[in-house]
């Protein structure tokens, strides 16, 4: 592929911070045939390039444009802010089991805990990036990396090993390249891309920057 | 999810409207309404079970949910906005302690209750704005499905009902009507014995037509804080699904994602059928396999919140039919998008 076709693939699909991989049987591309929503339909996070909303000054097709993208799944909305209890009143992780183990008290029933599991991670490489940007980041995600974990226990006993991002990123261009080790599933490989999609790691005005992360997971 | 629940302190549900004489009215901001709220023990849910099961292929969404509440001593009921004309119908058994067992660490606190199912509701005459498609027993309550074109009409029909309404209840109807939207009205009258009644669980199911799994979420404005709270969603499909609405406590709105997923995996048909029940799994498609993902919800209020839709978790395919069938769910995510 030439460099020309290469960036304006990369521009077609960042139009809307598209994801990188498809499900069975779709289109690896993301796209359905329908035009991509013009990026200044939406507006984005400065700082980690999610989607947050439709632009004021948008016209009425871009809007509807950018709206067939979400129902499409061709926004990153993994992406997309979670409620939390300072922004919105929402969510309290740790409310759900308060209020789970009260009324299971009165059920009489016990509840499950998470599976205890152990999750290490390292910065291996960093070119032309801060290293506390990028670790900051990464502990922004941390959360979502043990979730990630948790719905692999589920599906794979005992799952371990390691998953290692080599990620890249310059103003017209973001990858992120995925290894995985042990017996971690593929399914979880997905989980964490869509957790950290190129979209997500910050804008880059000129040159290129590039950090590889390591994450070792294993069961207690 | 689509609830409205008439009664006060139904957390979770969207707008409830009280079947009390007119003269009463003591409304609240959920859209719960009850003669006399100072001596009237009303309903209380505050957690909230729901099952959505949605076939793509058929574009097709079953919105299966528990109603649970106690003290029920007064009239209440419930208001439920379907983007197409639903078809409502009783439940038998209790999925919900097999999904959570399945799915969840959370075991409900009642075990649903097998009520008698019938018909023969008063099938009121509407004015012409507001047409009464269909009334049906369905365990302990008559749903009405409605069509609406005026939502003052609407409000007016509730109200002929003695189903109270507000100006936040007709500010909430509204927005459904100029959407196009049906409602289902749910209306519970207590036996006559029902004071200090025992807890009470039925699970109602509605079918509708959508492109998009939708919840309704959005309840009426300055409805009351209901804490703790906890809404558990399960949803069934043939892809995985991101939560999201249009979250307008700040200018401008932002799409947000208002559920935390708790857990997600597929199963093949002879688990599901398990976990399911016959009934249930009738719902779903024919695939071999499905998605079930639990999310979950302990937001106290709900104020500034849209409806939610499932939007698919990975780009999929579509053709001009299928987006055009989009259409009329574009406005919850952007309400832009509801003028011409």
């Amino acid at each position: 592929m030439t460099r020309a076709r290469g960036v304006a693939l990369v521009l077609l699909l960042g139009a809307v911070a598209c994801r990188r991989e498809a499900a069975p049987g779709e289109r690896h591309d993301g796209s359905s045939g329908a035009p991509p929503p013009a990026r200044s339909a939406v507006t984005f996070d400065e700082d980690e390039g999610a989607p947050l909303g439709p632009a004021a000054t948008a016209s009425h097709e871009e809007r509807k444009r950018a709206v067939v993208a979400l129902l499409e799944g061709r926004m990153d909305v993994d992406g997309l802010a979670l409620a939390d209890t300072d922004a919105d009143r929402a969510l309290v992780p740790d409310q759900y089991d308060k209020l789970t183990r009260a009324v299971l008290a009165t059920a009489g029933a016990s509840p499950q805990a998470k599976i205890p599991a152990t999750i290490s991670t390292r910065v291996t490489e960093v070119a032309d990036a801060d290293r506390a940007g990028v670790e900051r980041r990464l502990e922004a995600r941390r959360e979502s990396i043990e979730r990630c974990y948790q719905v692999a226990l589920a599906e794979v006993e005992h799952a371990a090993g390691t998953i290692e991002l080599r990620v890249t990123r310059s103003p017209d261009f973001s990858n992120v390249s995925p290894k995985r080790s042990g017996s971690i599933p593929q399914s979880m490989v997905d989980c964490v891309m869509r957790h950290f999609g190129a979209a997500n790691i910050g804008r880059v005005d000129k040159g290129t920057v590039m950090f590889a992360v390591r994450f070792e997971f294993r069961p207690k | 999810m689509t609830f409205v629940a008439i009664a006060r302190r139904l957390g979770g549900v969207v707008l409830a409207l009280a079947l009390m004489g007119s003269s009463a009215g003591d409304s609240h901001a959920c859209g719960v309404f009850v003669r006399n709220a100072a001596t009237v023990r009303v309903p209380s849910l505050h957690v909230e079970e729901v099952l959505v099961i949605h076939d793509a292929d058929e574009q097709r969404q079953h919105f299966i949910r528990r109603v649970t509440f106690r003290d029920a001593a007064e009239p209440f009921g419930f208001v439920i906005p379907t983007p197409s004309r639903p078809e409502v119908a009783k439940v038998s058994g209790d999925p919900f302690s097999r999904l959570s067992t399945r799915f969840l660490p959370y075991r409900p606190p009642l075990s649903g209750l097998d009520a008698a199912s019938g018909s023969g509701a008063d099938p009121a005459k509407p004015p012409a704005a507001v047409q009464v498609l269909s009334t049906k027993r369905v365990g302990s309550f008559d749903a009405f499905v409605i069509a609406a074109n005026d939502a003052a009409a609407m409000t007016r029909w509730l109200d002929e009902r003695k189903l109270g309404t507000t100006s936040s209840t007709e500010a909430w109807l509204a927005r459904y009507v100029r959407l196009g939207f049906h409602f289902v009205a749910l209306r519970y009258a207590p036996p006559q014995n029902a004071e200090g009644a025992t807890t009470r669980a039925e699970t109602v199911r509605i079918s509708f037509s959508t492109a998009v799994p939708y919840y309704p979420y959005m309840e009426p404005a300055g409805a009351p804080v209901a804490s703790p709270r906890s809404l558990v969603v399960w949803v069934v499909g043939d892809r995985k699904f991101v939560p999201v609405a249009l979250a307008s406590q700040r200018t401008p709105a932002r799409w947000k994602r208002p559920w935390a997923s708790r857990q997600s995996g597929q199963l093949e048909r002879d688990d599901l059928r398990d976990v399911l029940g016959a009934e249930l799994f009738a719902l779903v498609s024919n695939r071999p396999r499905h998605f079930v993902e639990v999310f979950e919800d302990q937001k106290t209020r709900r104020d500034g919140w849209g409806d939610v839709l499932l939007v698919p978790s990975a780009p999929i395919t579509t053709t001009e039919r299928q987006r055009k069938a989009l259409e009329p769910m574009m406005p919850l995510l952007d309400p832009e998008l509801a003028k011409p």
